[in-house]
């Protein structure tokens, strides 16, 4: 997909309206890039999410070390495939283990549909179960490879999905 | 009960059909916290629903995105309505893949639900 190659870059700020303003800036590129409103609409789903996270669970505050420049949308094309990467800076002390729980549940699961369903069953019960259903959801809804890693003071989470194929682009009109 | 307004989300209030209450999405659900606006307005709907003896119909097919804090303070208004034995119908756009997604994942996840509800959900795709 050499004609197809593309590296978005941008620093995160601590604006939750920014996720909307970046989830459709991506859209609308991607959609130019790969002529696919579905596949557009699919990233920009799971950039919303990630960053939703970053915002929600990161180190933003002026005096947090590492500062908050360190944080990260990254949109790239791989062979066949897109990465969306979101890296920010973790308070200090912060756990990451129902992160890392919920990657696992997605592994271990019969599908990534099951391990989404599975924690929807958990919300619907459990209000205070909500953590960690975006990341089950752009596993399911995207059929994202996920990876996580701390790094340091940083977190970094890639999600990887197939892009689509040169002859099977579908484009649609809402 | 009033139309809700948040942030970019509209939910506009039907209550033209004697016995069905209907809130009409629109627009795109992205708050950070959407259980505090919409929790509330739900149980509004859910007390009013008990009152009037209706079921409670929501159309899906015109909002353009919603992140998954507000895909949870759907499925627990859901589980609320059920637990409270008012019927809930949920209409949405099968033509767009996202919403297609979306509820495909929802009904199967409230089917367990269903099944100790003397109440009943339907998930009803709209061919658009």
């Amino acid at each position: 997909m050499a004609d197809r190659d593309f590296l978005i870059d941008l620093p995160l700020r601590e604006r939750w309206q920014l996720v909307d303003v970046l989830r459709t800036a991506v859209f609308q590129s991607l959609a130019v890039v790969f002529e696919a409103e579905t596949f557009a609409e699919l990233v920009s789903m799971v950039v919303g999410e990630l960053v939703e996270n970053a915002l929600k669970y990161g180190a933003w505050s002026p005096d947090a070390e590492p500062r908050s420049a360190e944080a990260r949308l990254q949109i790239s094309s791989r062979p066949n495939a897109v990465e969306v990467q979101v890296t920010n800076p973790l308070p200090e002390g912060a756990s990451t283990d129902l992160l890392f729980s919920m990657l696992e549940r997605i592994k271990k699961a019969a599908s990534p549909q099951d391990a989404y369903v599975e924690r929807l069953r958990e919300v619907a019960r459990d209000p205070n179960a909500a953590g960690g259903l975006g990341l089950m959801r752009i596993a399911y809804e995207a059929n994202c490879a996920i990876t996580a890693k701390v790094e340091g003071p940083l977190l970094r989470v890639r999600a990887q999905m197939d892009a689509p194929g040169e002859g099977a682009l579908g484009y649609t009109h809402h | 009960m009033q139309n809700l307004h948040h942030e970019g989300l509209e939910i506009r209030v039907d209550l033209g059909t004697p016995g069905r209450i209907g809130f009409v999405w629109n627009g795109r659900a992205t708050s950070k916290e959407p259980g505090k606006v919409l929790t509330p307005f739900f149980d509004r709907a859910l007390s009013l629903a008990l009152e009037t003896g209706s079921w409670i119909e929501m159309h899906f097919e015109d909002l353009e995105h919603f992140n998954s804090s507000t895909i949870a303070a759907v499925i627990q208004f859901i589980n609320s309505a059920h637990s409270r034995h008012v019927d809930v119908v949920m209409h949405y756009d099968q033509t767009q893949k996202w919403q297609q997604l979306s509820f495909d994942a929802l009904r199967r996840a409230l089917r367990p639900f269903e099944a100790v509800s003397t109440s009943s959900i339907k998930f009803i795709p709209v061919p658009r």
